[in-house]
């Protein structure tokens, strides 16, 4: 009588287990997953230096929108109506820091 | 001097024919046809000409200003001061190049609101003159920016140095005149520029229609010819 009360339980178990295990494979893709992404290394084991390519949006600055539409051969007329020039300021300004050293 | 002086005067004699100045008197245009576009290309092409002009009179110069530079005593200070003379005239020649294209594009775009109007005009038949008389002032403003560059690139700047302590203040005295006179061209630029965006205007109150207007960049202008 006790072999096949422990036969039943084990069996039992086996189902318990494998209902269980089931569930929990389940909830693994429900879940949402962050990923971390290792550093990008070298052969010497440096540090990193460069980019990775990432999911999701990316953010572009404004150099890199002009030299877009500079690439694409085409620019819009109200985009260079809305240019602003300094007149070479910013270079003087440089100089100038050259200057004060001599 | 003599030479510089020689050299504006063959340039305005050279362009009266093609650019049309503020003092020009003018009866707007009020159709596609009387509109005067600017001969760009040529005017770049007597731009450059005159911007590689200015380079050899710069090289000129800059040799003798080398040798100018013998109550300095110390070489790398002469080296020093040359490489400024040398970014004063290179600052010129950058700002009236990227004058210039900016004019081109302007141009271009300008151009491309006529042809625009043209087939507006031609569809629904209706008055554009008060857009024509814009395209036709813009053109004018961007005549008169042309000139403004032109002029501007044949400036070369230079420095008197008589003794070490004498950089600085002749240094101060160019880099003042070319700040100045670059602010100048650049408010020609400006005006050229606002007049182009009027024009646009004008022809957008015009039509209704607000669709951009695409101008190709340099290098695929270039490309396509």
């Amino acid at each position: 009588m006790i072999p096949i009360t422990v036969l039943v339980m084990a069996i039992g178990g086996v189902f318990a287990y494998k209902i269980y295990t089931d569930s929990m494979k389940a909830n693994d893709t429900e879940v949402p997953v962050v990923k971390t992404l290792p550093p990008l290394g070298d052969t010497q084991g440096k540090p990193a230096k460069g980019y990775a390519l990432v999911a999701g949006p990316a953010s572009k600055s404004g150099s890199m929108l002009v030299a877009e539409a500079t690439e694409s051969g085409k620019i819009d007329l109200d985009t260079i109506l809305g240019e602003v020039n300094d007149a070479g300021e910013a270079e003087l300004k440089s100089l100038d820091a050259v200057v004060n050293e001599l | 001097m003599v030479d510089h002086i020689v050299g504006s005067l063959l340039f305005l004699l050279n362009l009266t024919g093609s650019i049309r100045g503020e003092s020009t008197p003018s009866a707007v245009a009020t159709t596609s046809a009387l509109v005067r576009q600017n001969d760009m290309t040529a005017l770049e092409k007597k731009f450059m000409a005159i911007q590689l002009h200015t380079l050899t009179n710069m090289e000129v110069k800059r040799a003798s200003f080398a040798a100018s530079l013998s109550s300095v005593a110390d070489e790398k200070k002469r080296l020093r001061i040359e490489t400024v003379l040398g970014r004063l005239n290179e600052i010129n020649t950058l700002q009236t190049t990227l004058f210039m294209n900016i004019l081109k594009r302007l141009q271009t775009g300008l151009n491309e609101v006529q042809t625009k109007a043209d087939a507006y005009g031609k569809e629904t038949g209706k008055d554009l003159s008060k857009v024509y008389q814009a395209i036709d002032l813009a053109n004018t403003a961007l005549a008169d920016a042309v000139t403004a560059v032109t002029v501007q690139a044949e400036q070369v700047y230079t420095l008197t140095v008589t003794t070490a302590g004498s950089v600085r203040e002749s240094y101060g005295k160019e880099r003042s005149k070319l700040a100045s006179d670059l602010k100048k061209v650049r408010d020609t630029v400006q005006n050229a520029r606002k007049k182009v965006g009027e024009a646009l205007k004008a022809y957008r109150a015009a039509s209704g229609k607000t669709d951009k207007i695409i101008v190709p960049t340099a290098s695929s202008s270039a490309a396509q010819s």
